[in-house]
């Protein structure tokens, strides 16, 4: 039993047990695939390939533009079909769009990769395998594997809380791929040399502790931390401070207080490309929720678009209402099947109408359960007031532009007064008064 | 490969666009007022015991004169009816619980009145109103012979029938309390006089007919209408824990470490009513988590200093509305400190609640 007091976090219902014992399965690619020049964060690739041109799995379709961009790479064989500007999760981008010849010939290997590569060019290796973050936040890996030489990096953080309800694709790829993970820390500790790995995981994950630990056997640097099941545990900045103590600084990078910390599926990708000179082309995402009738744990092509894996999980027992690229927490709605798996598609959910019944809006009664559960000590109804009253001065002042949009303040709210989209709006036109300065 | 035409596509449904979050905590406004009413059920029950079907009788009578006047204020001033909130359905409860045995029918009406018009109406509805509307009309029912004394010269309009003779020449913020087991041990005494009533009939609530609030009457009632709201997670148990520990603590100093006279005071009076459904208060309370802790110590101050300065043994009423006044600015001084942030945010914005939204009643409407 929990009282009610200060938690900094909520606790939704997990809903993980329907996908929490299932084998990751390998889906094959349909025909028509799918590659938006921004599967990352960050400055979308410029297309390199042309309608006709024959593709492999690993050839380079797009390439990362300027310093925060990632390289988009086939996950297929095949020839270039079309490229054209679609809708892509609440933004156009361009599409590079691949028939598939069911072949899968392969790029050859990165030559450089091997087990001595020079800890240098690990960052280089990384940006060519087009790597970004697989916890759903897709920042540039490489980027972040590169930090400015004055900090100096002693801890790194393997983020395996997976705090989204719904999502097991990390729990699945840490049970599976725990050998992979490992291998792809000690890649970035001939980087960095820390003074300590520690590894954070839900203690609704022990199975995922225990294979790592397992792995990580007499490797005397890592250290497996089981932290309580709760929202948003698996956000960088709760996750640094739940780890090691420390709390980036505003405005601030983990670097800045010595951390780099990425997603454990990153590991296993950076792995693949630095020891084994392979690209990103697949990812480990779960497909669940009431709708699915046989939700599962899949081994997706990036670029597979979303209709084609609903089949593969037995199509729908009940009609959904939302489809979500991500959780339900932080993830968006889609309504466009074409969309495709992306590099940070953890997992995709479906809720019936019943699941997403809106309530009325009521008067705040000042519970203050947003500030409770606010992971960063904001007072969200404060702020939502201040943007209603059109006070936009007020908004930045109370910290608007530290919220991490992490939901849990309308989660909570009993009288559903949706404050993040009003912080939302609130941040938008920060923004916009601060470029117009 | 996945190819045949009867593949299922995301556009043979009809799907919603919206922003995250997309699920919510199973619960509403409308549920926990629901929960306290459930609470306060216990003492009432323990009034009706206690003191028979008046009890009863009085509590709805102040519950259907908050409900209705909240709904005609709404319909009068024009803006949409609050009412199936629950809310003046526990302002009224509250009122009825905090009455004495003997209060006539009109002076209900009357507190009920003040307490949603003048202290939660007015203002501008739930969540806006800085006073407790229950508290807020205790007070003006115990500053009433005063009021009328100074007045309409020597007519006491509002009585506390069954004992108001004995002490019409007292001061009139005894009148609650008068004759309680809190009377007796109040007058700046440090120790429990003889003739006072048993540690356990208090805790039961048997105090023999001598009058006291409908609803503080039973310790034990009310300890579980605690433990109720604090298993559903309505209220946070540091509240009437800090609160009732503060006048403890006091109590046992003030005292000489007498554990007696220390019970006396958190069993009588209305300190564990007001421990329960008062400090606990959402929208008269703290809003910071620091302000929820300033809250309750601050009103346990006040209320030890009223019963030990014998300002009023009821000094219970006066804490309350004292902090509901203080605590806004409280607040504001102990704004949680941003994560990654040195310093608490801002210069002191002025962020009070009860300032009107300007788009409020176009927001909620739509």
């Amino acid at each position: 039993m929990r009282f009610k007091t200060v938690q900094k976090a909520t606790y939704p219902k997990h809903n993980k047990s329907r996908t929490h014992h299932k084998a990751i399965e390998k889906i094959d690619a349909p025909t028509i695939m799918v590659f938006p020049m921004s599967m990352h964060l960050g400055a979308p690739a410029k297309p390199v390939v042309e309608v006709g041109d024959k593709v492999k799995v690993g050839t380079l379709l797009g390439e990362a533009q300027g310093f925060i961009s990632a390289n988009v790479l086939s996950s297929v064989s095949g020839e270039v079909i079309s490229i054209e500007e679609r809708d892509v999760l609440s933004d156009v981008y361009t599409c590079v769009i691949i028939k598939n010849d069911g072949e899968y010939t392969e790029e050859p290997p990165f030559p450089e990769a091997g087990d001595n590569v020079d800890p240098a060019f690990v960052p280089e290796l990384i940006k060519r395998a087009g790597i970004s973050g697989m916890g759903g936040a897709t920042f540039p890996t490489n980027v972040k594997m590169s930090p400015p030489k004055d900090k100096k990096i002693d801890t790194l953080i393997l983020n395996g809380a997976e705090c989204e309800p719904y999502s097991t694709s990390d729990l699945r790829t840490m049970i599976e791929y725990a050998d992979e993970i490992i291998e792809g820390v000690r890649v970035i500790d001939s980087v960095f040399n820390v003074d300590r790995v520690v590894i954070g995981i839900e203690d609704n994950a022990k199975e995922a502790g225990e294979a790592l630990k397992k792995a990580a056997e007499g490797y005397d640097k890592v250290e497996i931390k089981v932290l309580e099941a709760k929202y948003p545990q698996g956000s960088e900045k709760q996750l640094i401070e739940n780890c090691t103590g420390r709390q980036v600084p505003a405005g601030g990078l983990p670097a800045d207080i010595g951390c780099v910390v990425s997603n454990v599926g990153t590991f296993q990708m950076i792995y693949r490309a630095v020891r084994l000179g392979k690209p990103m082309v697949e990812r480990v995402c779960t497909i669940s929720g009431t709708p699915i009738a046989d939700p599962k744990n899949l081994l997706v092509r990036l670029g597979t678009p979303i209709d084609d894996v609903i089949d593969f999980c037995g199509g729908f027992q009940e009609a959904p209402r939302k489809v979500i690229h991500g959780g339900p927490m932080m993830g968006k709605t889609i309504k466009d099947g074409a969309i495709p798996i992306s590099k940070g598609t953890t997992h995709v959910t479906f809720l019936t109408a019943e699941e997403v019944d809106d309530e009325e809006r009521m008067d705040c009664i000042r519970c203050s359960e947003c500030i409770n559960v606010c992971p960063v000590s904001l007072q969200p109804i404060l702020i939502s007031n201040a943007y209603e009253r059109g006070d936009i001065e007020k908004a930045a002042q109370l910290g608007a532009m530290d919220c991490i949009e992490c939901g849990n303040c309308s989660y909570i709210c009993p009288s559903k007064i949706p404050l993040l989209d009003n912080i939302r709006k609130a941040k938008t036109v920060i923004r916009q008064n601060a470029k117009a300065v | 490969m996945s190819t045949n035409k009867t593949k299922t596509t995301l556009a043979d449904y009809d799907l919603v666009l919206d922003n995250s979050p997309h699920i919510f905590e199973k619960w509403s406004s409308q549920w926990i007022m629901l929960q306290v009413i459930i609470a306060m059920l216990f003492p009432l029950a323990a009034g009706v015991y206690f003191f028979g079907f008046q009890t009863l009788y009085l509590t709805v009578l102040a519950v259907i004169t908050c409900v209705i006047s909240e709904y005609l204020y709404e319909k009068i001033v024009r803006k949409r009816v609050t009412v199936t909130d629950l809310s003046a359905v526990v302002t009224g409860m509250l009122i009825g619980l905090s009455m004495p045995n003997g209060a006539q029918w009109f002076s209900i009406i009357i507190v009920s009145l003040f307490a949603i018009i003048v202290v939660k109406m007015i203002p501008g509805g739930i969540g806006r109103n800085r006073f407790n509307p229950a508290v807020g009309g205790r007070v003006v029912y115990l500053m009433a012979p005063w009021i009328v004394n100074t007045f309409v010269a020597g007519e006491d309009i509002i009585t506390t029938a069954s004992q108001a003779e004995a002490i019409t020449t007292a001061t009139p913020d005894d009148l609650v309390a008068a004759a309680t087991p809190l009377f007796y041990i109040a007058s700046g005494a440090q120790e429990v006089p003889d003739g006072a009533q048993t540690l356990w009939n208090m805790f039961l609530g048997n105090q023999g007919g001598w009058g006291g609030s409908l609803g503080e009457t039973s310790a034990i009632a009310l300890l579980i209408a605690m433990a109720f709201l604090i298993f559903r997670r309505i209220i946070n148990p540091k509240i009437p824990a800090m609160y009732i520990g503060t006048v403890a603590l006091i109590m046992l100093v003030y005292s000489g470490f007498d554990f007696e006279f220390m019970m006396y005071h958190i069993l009588s009076g209305a300190l564990l009513l007001a421990g329960t459904f008062m400090v606990t208060d959402y929208a008269s309370g703290g809003l910071t988590p620091l302000g929820r802790t300033v809250f309750p110590i601050g009103a346990g101050i006040i209320t030890a200093a009223f019963r030990i300065g014998n300002f009023s043994p009821e000094g219970v009423g006066f804490s309350i509305l004292i902090m509901n006044a203080i605590i806004p600015f409280v607040d504001k001084l102990v704004m949680p400190r941003i994560y990654g942030h040195k310093k608490r945010p801002g210069v002191h914005p002025d962020y009070d609640l009860t300032e009107p939204l300007t788009k409020r009643d176009v927001l909620t409407d739509n």
